[in-house]
């Protein structure tokens, strides 16, 4: 007969022990990475639209350019570098219009894609 | 399919923008978080370290053996959105290595050993990874026979953002099999930061050190090792970045083998001084 402790067997028993910690401890950093990501992409937000802007004052050939982000979004790029922000910028000015894919790395290194 | 480039900007850097920014949560919690980062990689280097240095204390009966390498990485990554949105979270990883080394008298630098690895991941975050997966390292050591190894292990991988660069942490648990003989059991532990120069930002500096351990005897396989220290695997070097999806790194990395029989005085080990040339491909 297997040794039992309570309602599972001490094995099982011992796995729940080693399971909770590191479900709790996946929980915990998701909800971190959530919250931290969201503000890595707003934080990026502004370099990207300059970027867009500088893009788009030569495309549209208009100097008042206005912009808007469509999307933004977390994205592993090459693998064991960084995480990147990929933002979709809408740009409008003189009744002309362009997106842009500006894609983002640090805290200030923004590339048009 | 990976969409061409059309054309590239580069936005010059910009100072830390720590207080003008509103931050997450506000300013204090943003230089916590930072410093809270950066604690980890300190302390996980440390960490190593501390584990390393009792199997590296060099008593005055230590021999290195030394020997020079050529180490070549081709390393794939993406998500499987390709084939359904709802596989977005699902990741496969695909990597290939060459290593070459001057252990054969006669010649320069020969092919010694090989890996193929293959693994499926699942990320819980956009930076937290689990993984499970299977490597095959055919190696022929001058001298000495062919040996096949099999590892299967689960892995996990955690990328965060610090003030002095981007770090990845990643522990690997390998059951490894050779010859159809007990399987060894190995821990190794990764930490890696990459850091971009501010005057081009494609250009950084990366650093990793990974340690190996041994986590119980094979005594009927001694290819397996004995438990303890096993290994470590340093690098210096630089990387290039040619757009999101395409890394490439070059630089020094030394391997430090443990070759010792704790059954015999006296601990011998292996160095190998590598260059080692790596490309990192990603696909979303």
């Amino acid at each position: 007969m297997p040794r039992t402790s309570g309602v599972f067997p001490a094995g099982l028993n011992r796995i729940f022990l080693l399971l909770a910690p590191l479900t709790l401890a996946g929980c915990a950093i998701q909800a971190h990475d959530a919250a931290f990501d969201r503000y890595r992409l707003a934080e990026n937000l502004k370099p990207a639209e300059v970027l867009a802007k500088k893009l788009a004052i030569t495309d549209l050939n208009c100097t008042h350019i206005k912009t808007q982000e469509l999307s933004g979004k977390n994205v592993e790029g090459a693998p064991m570098g960084p995480v990147w922000r990929d933002y979709i910028i809408q740009t409008t000015g003189c009744g002309r219009a362009k997106n842009y894919v500006i894609q983002c790395e640090g805290d200030s290194d923004c590339r048009y894609r | 399919m990976r969409k061409t480039l059309k054309r590239q900007h580069i936005l010059k850097p910009r100072p830390a923008r720590l207080k003008a920014s509103k931050g997450w949560r506000g300013n204090g919690i943003r230089k916590n978080t930072l410093r809270l980062n950066l604690l980890i990689f300190l302390s996980t280097a440390l960490s190593i370290t501390c584990l390393a240095a009792p199997s590296l204390s060099f008593a005055s009966s230590t021999q290195i053996i030394e020997a020079a390498g050529f180490w070549t990485q081709a390393v794939a990554e993406g998500n499987l959105s390709h084939a359904s949105e709802s596989l977005s979270n699902i990741r496969l990883w695909l990597e290939g290595q060459g290593r070459f080394n001057n252990a054969n008298p006669v010649s320069n630098m020969n092919w010694y050993q090989g890996m193929a690895r293959a693994a499926l991941g699942y990320a819980i975050t956009d930076r937290l990874t689990v993984w499970a997966g299977y490597t095959y390292s055919p190696t022929e050591n001058h001298g000495m026979g062919y040996i096949g190894e099999q590892d299967v292990w689960p892995a996990i991988r955690y990328i965060f953002p610090t003030s002095i660069g981007s770090v990845t942490l990643r522990e690997m648990m390998e059951s490894r099999f050779v010859r159809g003989d007990a399987p060894g059991v190995r821990s190794r532990s990764l930490i890696k930061l990459i850091h971009p120069f501010e005057f081009e930002p494609r250009l950084g500096l990366v650093l990793w050190d990974e340690a190996f351990f041994n986590l119980n005897d094979v005594t009927n396989n001694p290819l397996l090792g004995y438990s303890g220290f096993n290994q470590n695997r340093a690098f210096a070097g630089l990387s290039w970045t040619f757009d999101q999806n395409v890394r490439l790194e070059f630089g020094y990395m030394n391997q430090m083998v443990n070759k010792s029989n704790p059954n015999v005085d006296g601990s011998i080990y292996g160095s190998l001084n590598a260059i080692s040339a790596s490309v990192f491909m990603g696909w979303q």
